[in-house]
């Protein structure tokens, strides 16, 4: 008794290609020697193995196989040009479409000084130490110069100041001369004050005019003008608006005191700086405070500052002022990050 | 024949945002020889409010103070440099 099924019917003309990809593997058979003797039993067996090798040669479309193929080292010759995503590529393929020569006129249609390779920022054989090249995009220290900052006397509204002519030096070692710069500043707006009181690090100030201070604005109280304690001289940043004549600000660091008279001058912020292939000094402002956003907005590529004049109702804040050679100054007044 | 100065303008801007004026001048120098001697040259700026504070709008009276400040800088740096030169060989002794 055969353990293979009843045969169908076969076709005189042999094997057909199955209709549909096959789910199942071939089950073993043995056949007796009573399935030979019909050979439709045998003709079964022979087309059902045909239909699988017809079905495996492609012709009746794709081959999907149910497990992976371990080509154990050797090659798929002859692969044709893939259509879809997952198709398969050959070496002469990506050669054509991904090789040096096929990318060369992208790289190209950019100029033929397209950088060609890749540089390494942290290599110390390849780092710019001290290239000229550098000179043209680096901004250096505003302390690389000789200048020093010579006030005058206000008057008139106005104060005539002057950063000193001197020298300034570039990454790459080299020094550049520059001619003095002699300005006339328009002295800013200020407010006289009518009181300053202090307690907790938090001063209350009250104008005798309407001001026109607004929260985060900044802005000085300066010697003079009659100010009754000179702990309150300093420059601040509002942090509250009650009204036209009241405003607070933090002053930490002082014990509790009161002052009265002085005044709120609005600073005028100037910055002198030279510009690459320059030997004079260029001006930018006013702003109203010296922060590091408007210094970065003074000094662009191949821009460098050498001077940041401060200036307010009295004239030239020689404090929050300097130039590459300005001695430096203690004192809890100064704040370190405004020196230059 | 005296000696005669004068301010030379070598360029002038305005900054188109702020309207600060700057001048690039130097004082020419010229002598009883009739030569011509330049001066060092330096920036001047002034903003527009300033020059009106100050000088009533009137650039002229700016660049006569201007002429002014320049021509003592310059003659002090003349006269400096004169001595200098007059020392050329000379030693100055040095005490510890």
């Amino acid at each position: 008794m055969s353990t293979y099924p009843s045969p169908p019917a076969s076709s005189p003309r042999g094997p057909s290609t199955p209709s549909s990809t096959p789910t199942t593997p071939l089950r073993q058979i043995t056949l007796t020697a009573d399935d030979m003797k019909s050979p439709a039993m045998l003709n079964s067996v022979l087309n059902d193995y045909g239909q699988l090798i017809n079905y495996l040669l492609g012709h009746s479309g794709p081959v999907k196989i149910v497990s992976s193929y371990d080509f154990n080292g050797n090659q798929v010759k002859n692969v044709g040009a893939p259509r879809d995503p997952a198709d398969v590529v050959s070496a002469l393929f990506a050669s054509q479409t991904y090789g040096p020569a096929a990318i060369r006129p992208s790289l190209e249609a950019l100029g033929k000084t397209v950088l060609q390779t890749v540089r390494r920022l942290n290599d110390p054989h390849q780092r710019e130490n001290y290239s000229s090249f550098l000179n043209g995009i680096l901004n250096t220290a505003p302390t690389a110069n000789t200048s020093t900052i010579i006030p005058g006397s206000p008057g008139g509204g106005t104060v005539p100041v002057t950063i000193t002519a001197g020298l300034h030096q570039r990454v790459d070692g080299s020094v550049v001369p520059y001619s003095a710069f002699n300005d006339t500043l328009t002295l800013p707006t200020s407010f006289a004050l009518t009181s300053l009181t202090r307690t907790s690090g938090v001063v209350a100030a009250v104008t005798s005019v309407a001001n026109s201070l607004v929260a985060n604005q900044s802005f000085s109280i300066p010697l003079g003008g009659g100010l009754t304690n000179f702990s309150f001289v300093g420059t601040f940043v509002v942090v509250s608006v009650t009204d036209a004549f009241h405003f607070s600000y933090q002053q930490l660091g002082q014990p509790d005191a009161t002052a009265t008279g002085g005044s709120v001058s609005l600073g005028g912020v100037y910055y002198y700086s030279i510009g690459r292939g320059q030997n004079v000094l260029s001006r930018t402002g006013p702003f109203t405070s010296d922060l590091w956003t408007n210094r970065v907005q003074a000094s662009t590529d191949g821009e460098t500052l050498v001077a940041t004049v401060v200036v307010n109702s009295q004239g030239v804040d020689v404090v929050n002022s300097a130039a590459g050679a300005t001695p430096p100054q203690t004192g809890t007044a100064v704040p370190v990050i405004r020196r230059i | 024949m005296s000696v005669k100065y004068h301010l030379s303008i070598d360029n002038a801007s305005i900054d188109g945002t702020t309207g600060h004026h700057t001048v690039q001048v130097h004082i020419e120098e010229t002598g009883e020889d009739d030569q011509v001697r330049h001066g060092i040259a330096e920036t001047y700026g002034i903003d527009s409010t300033a020059l009106h504070l100050a000088y009533g709008g009137i650039e002229t009276e700016w660049l006569k103070v201007v002429a002014t400040d320049m021509l003592a800088k310059h003659k002090r740096r003349t006269d400096i440099q004169q001595r200098l030169l007059s020392m050329a060989g000379q030693k100055i002794e040095i005490s510890l």
